[in-house]
């Protein structure tokens, strides 16, 4: 069971990373067939980055430096796709399929050549075994206790903030928020005290998680109860009782032990993270507006005043960054070594498709990344799962799986597709919209 | 008499001619008649076949640069044996034999290019050619293998398979809306994870060597007496005509039948097609079914051959993929793509006979690659060829001169 979820999460991570790039792309209007290559890509900057650096240095700025690495090599290569879509308005099909292509025959090339040099056999196959063991960690081993103060000191902060912001002209409300503020902030100092002398017990990321999703829950609780928004009424409840169960699933796992077997890698948090900051700037800044417009309009946009080209570089930029991230995860995650001529097993398209099924939205995306990821676990993992292994059919049959629910959901969801207007065309100044 | 007083002139006039077209060939009569090299560049055919030899040109040059940069000292050879393929041997009987190879291989990419053609001029992106291919390969070589079936039924065999696998895809399409590029990735890996599971359970499965066993003689294709033609090659047969003939057949079906004309309107504007009457979604099913025909077909003319047997790999057979290089290096001509084809096939054989000291033989993969993705570009240089040869430009460009000078004479006068 916790090997199962254990894949899923790794899955999930992965597709759910690509797909939001996916969407990023799509929402600027650029159809991003050039993922799956993407990936590859930067999987080889971040399998050569493990290779060749020095294992001496602290596992946390390995994870870091790794992660930069893939990001610049995705960033580059879609760079390649905005070239030859936006500013040589070519057909963005064939530039993608053209770039998927490319990538794993480059990355077979250039791994090759080092196996060569430096191994003397040519092979396919990079190997990075120390460094993989750094993005992956042991749930009940790992003491996140810097959550709980961090997340103290920024509310206080933010808390804060908006009393500066009020300064003008003292109301109650400000006089308030400064004294909560403060007060916040200063609980999570001495919360970071206390941790740091060792005098409250280690917390490990599982009682961390279940203390972040309470505490949000609890939020969302207060607002539902004082501040009487009727606009934000439904959403607030909606939130209030999501985390709230979220939490408690938790609290029960953590009882019943289920965490401790459970190895985890980086990309999962670092994926929820990205989550909640593609919602945030989507739907509430300039520039995810900004992009949505030149997705649906962009003659609108650029009679406005947009930029349409730069905004949809950005769109794809954006893309490549999440897709070379996605890469890094799909080989780091679970193995210790990639044989590059096989490419990504069509994760990229997987993550187009999840993209889909999610409708272009981010938390639908993460949703249907999961469901997709559950499927993908099944088909490693089904020798594990018991009834399944007594109805003994071929392997083939579970790596089909994925595929197949792929290929039904899409079926199903594909007729009411609210995909972006202008998705696909390459912006021309003269065309009516 | 008369003949004698003539013949003269007739050279003269003959030799004036020869002098005048070449004076043309440069040279413009009037602002009507440009100069038969701007007259030629202004023709899209011509257009794409120099937009071709760019693409392959600047893809050489790069897949050189990946030479140079893996090693400087062999590069040199190494580029000049992937152009020179089989004329790198010193003897006759090798470099027929060789070329024989090398047109075998070629008549299985001509059918997954024409593939990706037919569907591309209806507006669909057929890149489950690949799929097609595998659900082929997997129908020809069970009906050889385990019913040991004459050739043409086999050949049958994988043409319906492979109809079958893209009439999926257009059905998605025409009724469910299913975007065809993500439905065809998908059958892809289905239709390879199928063909894995009913070849390896078979009875024709080498399990020891882990490939199918060889395939009887009456189930290979008959070589038709080029066998001899090509100094004793084993793998060339009469494919590579069939391939042609459904090359040409395609050409013709385009271009001068009603149904090419509705799949060519269809691929412009579907909505056009729509108000004149032509029926959408059965339009874009059949185009399916006949893309996916061309691809099965091209498996069963490539493992019929008898050149590789089936492998259980875990990725999806390239042949698909180089098929989309292939239609789109040939300018979406029928005809081009036999020429690109070829090429592609040339470039790509000859990588195995590359130094594996020093090289691998994907070096041919990333120049296709290239090769590919300069493709793209192609609308951007005909436009750019058009603009430069352009005669309205031009006369637009002159009168601009004109009225600046006209400008500065009028600003002297005042």
């Amino acid at each position: 069971m916790t090997i199962i979820v254990q894949y899923t999460l790794v899955f999930a991570t992965v597709l759910a990373l690509v797909a939001l790039g996916g969407m990023f792309a799509e929402h600027s209007g650029v159809i991003n067939l050039g993922l799956e290559g993407t990936m590859v890509i930067g999987a080889l900057g971040g399998a050569l980055a493990m290779r060749y650096l020095p294992s001496t240095l602290p596992s946390f700025l390995i994870v870091v430096l790794v992660i930069l690495i893939s990001i610049l090599c995705g960033l580059i290569y879609s760079l390649l796709l905005g070239l030859a879509c936006i500013t040589f308005k070519a057909d963005q099909t064939i530039t993608g399929t053209a770039l998927n292509i490319l990538a794993p025959a480059l990355a077979t090339v250039v791994v090759k050549a080092i196996t060569l040099n430096e191994d003397g056999k040519a092979t396919s196959q990079l190997q990075y075994i120390n460094m993989q063991e750094n993005f992956v960690f042991n749930l009940t081993k790992t003491d996140m206790s810097w959550v709980i103060p961090a997340i103290l000191i920024i509310a206080g902060l933010v808390v804060l903030f908006m009393a500066f912001k009020g300064i003008k002209n003292i109301s109650k409300k400000v006089k308030i928020e400064f004294i909560v503020g403060g007060c916040l902030t200063l609980i999570g100092v001495l919360f970071a005290i206390l941790f740091g002398l060792g005098i409250l017990p280690m917390v490990t990321f599982e009682w961390a998680l279940f203390i972040v999703l309470i505490l949000y829950a609890l939020f969302k609780t207060y607002l539902l109860v004082f501040k009487k928004n009727k606009v934000k009424f439904k959403k607030n409840l909606i939130s209030a009782i999501v985390f709230g169960s979220l939490a408690i699933l938790i609290l029960v796992l953590n009882l019943t032990g289920f965490f401790v077997d459970l190895t985890m890698n980086w990309f999962v948090p670092l994926m929820l993270v990205l989550v909640c900051i593609s919602v945030y700037v989507l739907y509430s800044t300039k520039f995810g507006l900004r992009l949505l417009s030149c997705g649906e309009n962009p003659q609108a946009a650029d009679a406005v005043g947009i930029n349409v080209n730069r905004t949809r570089y950005i769109g794809v930029i954006i893309s490549g960054c999440f897709a070379g991230i996605g890469g890094l995860a799909f080989i780091a995650s679970v193995n210790s070594s990639w044989t590059f001529d096989v490419g990504v097993s069509g994760f990229g398209f997987l993550a187009l498709a999840v993209m889909i099924f999610g409708q272009w939205k981010p938390i639908n995306i993460l949703l249907g990344a999961v469901l997709f990821g559950f499927f993908r676990a099944i088909g490693l993992t089904y020798v594990n799962i018991p009834f399944l292994q007594d109805m003994n059919i071929s392997s083939s049959w579970y790596s089909m799986l994925p595929y197949v629910v792929c290929l039904i959901v899409l079926a199903f969801t594909s007729r009411k597709s609210r995909a972006p207007k202008a998705e696909g065309v390459p912006y021309d100044k003269g065309s009516r919209g | 008499m008369e003949k004698e007083v003539k013949t003269p002139s007739k050279v003269g006039t003959f030799f004036s001619k020869i002098g005048y077209f070449f004076k043309r060939i440069f040279v413009k009569k009037d602002d009507e008649h440009p100069s038969y090299l701007i007259a030629g560049l202004r023709k899209n055919g011509i257009q794409s076949i120099i937009a071709s030899i760019a693409c392959i040109i600047v893809g050489l040059l790069v897949g050189y640069i990946v030479l140079l940069c893996i090693n400087a000292e062999g590069a040199n050879d190494a580029i000049v044996t992937i152009i020179k393929n089989f004329l790198s041997y010193n003897k006759e009987t090798n470099r027929l034999k060789y070329f024989g190879l090398t047109l075998a291989n070629t008549a299985p990419l001509i059918m997954t290019g024409l593939s990706i053609l037919f569907a591309y001029k209806a507006g669909l992106f057929n890149i489950g050619a690949a799929g097609q291919y595998t659900v082929g390969a997997c129908a020809c070589l069970y009906a050889a293998l385990v019913w040991n079936l004459p050739w043409y039924l086999c050949m049958i065999l994988a043409i319906i398979a492979g109809g079958i696998w893209g009439a999926l895809v257009g059905i998605l399409k025409a009724f469910l809306n299913v975007n065809e590029v993500i439905s065809a990735i998908m059958l892809n890996w289905i239709g390879l994870y199928l063909a894995n599971i009913i070849i390896t359970g078979c009875s024709g499965w080498d399990s020891i060597k882990h490939e199918t066993y060889t395939i009887g003689s009456n189930s290979l294709i008959p070589s038709g007496g080029l066998e001899n033609v090509f100094a004793g090659c084993e793998y060339i047969t009469i494919a590579i005509y069939i391939a042609i003939a459904f090359a040409i057949i395609v050409f013709l079906v385009l271009n001068l039948t009603t149904f090419g004309y509705e799949l060519k309107g269809t691929g412009y504007n579907k909505f056009a097609a729509r108000y004149a009457g032509m029926k959408e979604k059965r339009n874009i099913i059949l185009t399916m079914v006949i893309s996916g025909c061309f691809a099965g077909l091209g498996a069963s003319l490539f493992y019929q051959t008898g050149i590789e047997p089936w492998y259980a790999g875990s990725s999806v057979p390239g042949m698909g993929f180089s098929g989309i290089s292939a239609a789109f290096l040939g300018g979406l001509n029928p005809i081009g793509t036999i020429f690109s084809s070829y090429f592609i096939t040339h470039i790509t054989v000859a990588g195995s006979k590359l130094n594996t000291e020093y090289y691998c033989a994907q070096i041919s993969d990333l120049i296709s690659a290239i090769i590919i993705y300069l493709c793209a570009f192609v609308g951007f240089f005909k436009m750019f060829l058009s603009k430069i040869t352009n005669k309205n430009n031009r006369i637009d460009r002159e009168g601009k001169k004109m009225s600046k000078k006209k400008l500065s004479k009028m600003k002297g006068d005042k």
